[in-house]
C-alpha cells in the first residue's frame, strides 16, 4: 500500500506546485487547445463492450468486467480486446476465462447440462400457472352466481 | 376469491423479507449488497426456519377456514387481468429467487461455483415485465364483469391506435431492441387509456352537470378518488418504464484518454478534460478531474468525477460526476490517470430520459396520495360512469341490492351504500 | 387433509432451510480452480531482481521461460508490495527456498499490479528473497493463470502440469509437503507433457 500512496503523494505536490507556479506566472486566460479527440467506436469497441458485460470481475463483489473499476478489471478487457483483434469469436474468449477461472467468471450460467434449470423453471413455472389459472377460471365461469362469495369487488366506485 | 393464495402471499411475503435481510448479513453470497461475515448466519437461519414452519403450519392447519368458492360472469372481464397479473408477478419473484440462490444449489449438488448475474435477470425478467405492462393498459379497458364484443372493440380502438402508431414511430426512430419497441408501445398504450378514463368521466360530469372540464376533472377525482388515484399511479409507472426503455435503447458510452485541454463528442453533448488534482482527506486520499461539458460552443456544466483512495482498502473507490436533465443523463467516470497529470482515461456516458424514471415514481406517489385521501362521506349520490352500457336498470338495482347486503369493507363503498 | 398440507410444508421448509445452512457453511469469495491437472500456462518474463541464490546463468533483467525448466518442480509465488497477506508468507518461502537452492526444485516470484522499483524496496524491507522476482506488466500471465487476489502459490510438477493451487498466505508444511510430493514423481514418468 505504501507504493501507491507514494504515487499519490506525487501527484498532490505535482498539483500543489503546478497551482504556485501559475501564481508565479503573470496571469493570462488558459485557451484550451482546440484539439477534439473522437473515439472511433468501431465494432470492435462495440463487441468488447458487450463481451466485457458478461464476464466476472474477478477481485469485485458481482460487477461485469465491463462496470469494474479496479486496474485487474482493465487488464482483462484489454485481453478481450486483444483476442478479437486477433480473430477469436466471443465464445472462444470465453473459453479462454472459463479454462482459467472457472464457470464462476460468467455472468450468466452456461446454458448446458445443470445449468438448465436455472433457464427453464422460470417458464414451466408459467406454463403450469396459465394451466392452473385456465382450469380456475372455467370452474369459476361455470359455477352459479350464488355460490359466489360475497367479495366480489364494487364495479364503479374502486379500482379493485 | 383466492382467499388461500392470499394468504400464502402474504406469508411469502414476510419469509421473503426476512430470507433478503439474512442473505446480505450472513455472508453467504458474494454481492455489492453483501457485507459482514460473522455468526450472525445461524441466528437468522434459526429465525427464518421458526418462521416459515410456524407460518406454513398456520396456513395449513386452517386452510378449510380460508378456502373460497369464486365466481366470474366472463372470462374477458376485469377479474381475469387481475388474476393473471397475480401469476406474473408471482412468477417474476420466483424467478428472482431462483437467481439468487441458484449458485448455491449448483454448487451444493455439482461442486462448481457458478455465477448469476444481470444477463439473467434481464434475459427472464424482461418478458415477464413487459407482458405485466400490456395488461397495465388492457385492464382498465375491460369493465368488470361482463361485456359485449362490440362494447370491447369500443373501448380498445383508440388505445389500439395509438399502441400501433408508437410502434411504428419508434421503430423508425432507431429503437431495435424487441423489449425497449414493446415496453414504449404498451406504456404508451396504457398512458393511452388512463387518459381515455379521465376524458370520459370528466365529459360525462361536463354534460350531465354543466360544470368547465376544470372544475369536472377536480369533482371527478375527488368523488372517486380510489379510482383515478390508481389511474394516476398507472400512468406514473409508464412513465418510469418509459424512461427506463428510452435510457437503455439510446444509451451511448465511450472510453477515451484527454490530455488537459483535449474534448471528446458523445451524442452531441461535448466534454473538455481540465485537469487532474489530489486532495489529502483524514481517512482517504481523492484524485478529481476537472471536465467541462459543453453544446457547441456554450458551457452547459463542470463535472468531477474522483476516485477515493482509503488506507484500508486495495481497490479504488470511483465516484462518477453526473448532471441529469429531463432531456439526459450525462455520467463522466474517472477510470485511469497519469500521476504526474498529463492525461486522464475518462469514461463518458449519455443516457436519454433517465429523470423520467424517478418522476414516474413521484407521480406513483402522488396517485397513492389521491387515492387515500381521506374523503367526506357526502349523501349527494356520485355521478357513475357507465362501465357497462349495455345493462338494464333492472339489472342495476338488482346489482346494487346484493351489494348491500355485503359486510361495509371500506371507507367509499359506505358512501356509495348510504346514497344507494 | 391436513396431513398433506403438513407433508408439502416440511417439502418446502426442509430444503431451503438446508440449503441456506449449507450455504452458510461455504465461502463465497473462495473460487475453486480449474487449472489443477492442466498444463501449466507457459511464460517468458522479465526478472527484475535476480535474487541472493540465483543460478549464475541468470543475468540481470534476463527473461525467464518456463518451457526451458521442464521436467523440474517449479513453485509459483504472486505477490505485491501492497498485499498485506504476502508478508505472512513472506519468511516461510525465503527459509524454505533456501533450503531448495541449487536442486531441481525452482521458486520464482511474480509481482503482481505493482512496479519492480516498489517491490525492491519492499524486498529490502522484508528480506531479499534467494530466488529472482518477475515482471508482469500487464496482468497477462496472472491472468493466464486465473489469478484473483494475492498471495497466490502454483505448484508446477514435473510433467509441466499444475499440480496445486494455494490461494492466501502459503504455510511450511503445505509448501514442503506440496514439494516434496512433486519431487518424488519420477523423471521418466513425465514424459515431456506440456
Amino acid at each position: 500500500m505504501s507504493g501507491r500512496f507514494v504515487r499519490l503523494c506525487a501527484v498532490l505536490v505535482l498539483s500543489v506546485g503546478a497551482q504556485s507556479l501559475a501564481l508565479g506566472q503573470p496571469s493570462a486566460p488558459r485557451t484550451p487547445k482546440p484539439t477534439i479527440v473522437t473515439p472511433a467506436d468501431s465494432a470492435l469497441d462495440a463487441e468488447t463492450r458487450s463481451l466485457a458485460t458478461q464476464l466476472r470481475c474477478p477481485v469485485c463483489q458481482g460487477l461485469s468486467v465491463q462496470d469494474s473499476p479496479s486496474e485487474l478489471a482493465q487488464q482483462m478487457r484489454d485481453v478481450v480486446r486483444q483476442q478479437l483483434q486477433d480473430g477469436k469469436s466471443p465464445d472462444e474468449v470465453k473459453q479462454y476465462f472459463v479454462a482459467r477461472y472457472g464457470e464462476w467468471i460468467l455472468m450468466a450460467p452456461p446454458a448446458s447440462g445443470f445449468n438448465w434449470l436455472v433457464y427453464s423453471l422460470p417458464g414451466i413455472v408459467l406454463a403450469l400457472g396459465i394451466v392452473f389459472l385456465v382450469v380456475l377460471i372455467r370452474r369459476w365461469t361455470s359455477a352459479p352466481r350464488d355460490a359466489a362469495s360475497p367479495a366480489t369487488p364494487n364495479p364503479s366506485h374502486t379500482m379493485h | 376469491m383466492l382467499k388461500a393464495w392470499n394468504v400464502n402471499l402474504i406469508v411469502a411475503t414476510f419469509v421473503l423479507t426476512v430470507l433478503g435481510t439474512f442473505l446480505t448479513r450472513s455472508g453467504i453470497l458474494s454481492s455489492v449488497h453483501a457485507f459482514t461475515r460473522g455468526t450472525i448466519g445461524y441466528y437468522f437461519l434459526a429465525f427464518i426456519a421458526i418462521v416459515l414452519i410456524t407460518s406454513v403450519a398456520l396456513v395449513a392447519g386452517n386452510s378449510s377456514g380460508l378456502s373460497s368458492k369464486g365466481h366470474l360472469d366472463a372470462v374477458a372481464s376485469r377479474e381475469t387481468t387481475f388474476l393473471m397479473n397475480n401469476l406474473l408477478l408471482s412468477v417474476l419473484t420466483f424467478t428472482v429467487l431462483l437467481g439468487t440462490l441458484f449458485p448455491l444449489v449448483a454448487e451444493a449438488i455439482r461442486g462448481v461455483k457458478v455465477s448469476v448475474g444481470a444477463p439473467f435477470f434481464n434475459r427472464m425478467g424482461l418478458p415477464i415485465m413487459v407482458a405485466t405492462l400490456f395488461l397495465l393498459g388492457v385492464g382498465p379497458l375491460l369493465p368488470w364483469h361482463r361485456t359485449t364484443r362490440h362494447e370491447l372493440y369500443h373501448r380498445i380502438r383508440i388505445p389500439g391506435a395509438v399502441l400501433v402508431g408508437v410502434l411504428i414511430v419508434a421503430f423508425v426512430a432507431g429503437v431495435r431492441d424487441v423489449y425497449a419497441l414493446l415496453a414504449i408501445a404498451f406504456g404508451t398504450f396504457a398512458l393511452a387509456t388512463v387518459v381515455r378514463e379521465f376524458w370520459r368521466g370528466a365529459a360525462a360530469r361536463m354534460q350531465s352537470k354543466g360544470e368547465n372540464a376544470g372544475v369536472a376533472l377536480a369533482r371527478l377525482v375527488s368523488s372517486n378518488g380510489h379510482r383515478y388515484g390508481g389511474y394516476v399511479a398507472h400512468a406514473g409507472l409508464v412513465i418510469a418504464v418509459i424512461g427506463i426503455a428510452a435510457s437503455s435503447a439510446f444509451k451511448v458510452e465511450r472510453e477515451v484518454t484527454l490530455t488537459p485541454g483535449q474534448t471528446v463528442n458523445v451524442a452531441g453533448i461535448t466534454a473538455r478534460f481540465e485537469q487532474v488534482w489530489g486532495r489529502q482527506e483524514p481517512q482517504r486520499t481523492t484524485i478529481g478531474a476537472d471536465v467541462t461539458l459543453l453544446k457547441g460552443q456554450r458551457i452547459i456544466g463542470r463535472l468531477e468525477p474522483t476516485q477515493h483512495f482509503y488506507t484500508s482498502s486495495e481497490e479504488p473507490v470511483p465516484t462518477p460526476a453526473v448532471r441529469s436533465t429531463l432531456a439526459r443523463d450525462v455520467y463522466i467516470n474517472l477510470m485511469a490517470f497519469e500521476e504526474n497529470g498529463s492525461s486522464a482515461t475518462l469514461r463518458v456516458l449519455v443516457e436519454p430520459m433517465v429523470i423520467w424514471i424517478w418522476l414516474g415514481g413521484l407521480i406513483v406517489c402522488l396517485g397513492a396520495l389521491i387515492a387515500l385521501w381521506p374523503r367526506r362521506r357526502h349523501a349527494a349520490q356520485p355521478v357513475s360512469v357507465p362501465i357497462v352500457p349495455g345493462l338494464t336498470e333492472q339489472q342495476r338495482k338488482r346489482r346494487k341490492r346484493s351489494r348491500s347486503r355485503r359486510p361495509v369493507a371500506a371507507g367509499a363503498t359506505a358512501a356509495s351504500e348510504v346514497s344507494s | 387433509m391436513k396431513w398433506k398440507r403438513g407433508v408439502i410444508a416440511a417439502l418446502i421448509a426442509v430444503p431451503s432451510i438446508g440449503l441456506l445452512g449449507f450455504g452458510l457453511t461455504r465461502d463465497p469469495g473462495a473460487i475453486p480452480s480449474p487449472l489443477p491437472g492442466r498444463a501449466a500456462p507457459t511464460f517468458t518474463l522479465p526478472a527484475f531482481t535476480r535474487g541472493d541464490s540465483a543460478p549464475p546463468s541468470l543475468a540481470a533483467n534476463d527473461s525467464v521461460r518456463l518451457a526451458a525448466l521442464s521436467g523440474d518442480v517449479i513453485v509459483l509465488n504472486f505477490y505485491a508490495s501492497w498485499c498485506l497477506a504476502c508478508r505472512d508468507e513472506h519468511e516461510v518461502l525465503r527459509s524454505v527456498a533456501a533450503k531448495y537452492v541449487g536442486t531441481d526444485v525452482h521458486f520464482f516470484g511474480v509481482l503482481y499490479n505493482d512496479s519492480p522499483a516498489n517491490a525492491i524496496r519492499w524486498l529490502g524491507e522484508m528480506g531479499t528473497l534467494p530466488y529472482p522476482s518477475l515482471a508482469d506488466p500487464h496482468s497477462r500471465t496472472a491472468i493466464d493463470y486465473g489469478l484473483y487476489g494475492v498471495p497466490e502459490t502454483f505448484f508446477i510438477g514435473r510433467d509441466g502440469r499444475v499440480a496445486y493451487k494455494h490461494t492466501g498466505p502459503v504455510t511450511q508444511d503445505v509448501l514442503v509437503s506440496k514439494i516434496e510430493a512433486l519431487r518424488a514423481a519420477s523423471r521418466a514418468a513425465a514424459g515431456g507433457v506440456q
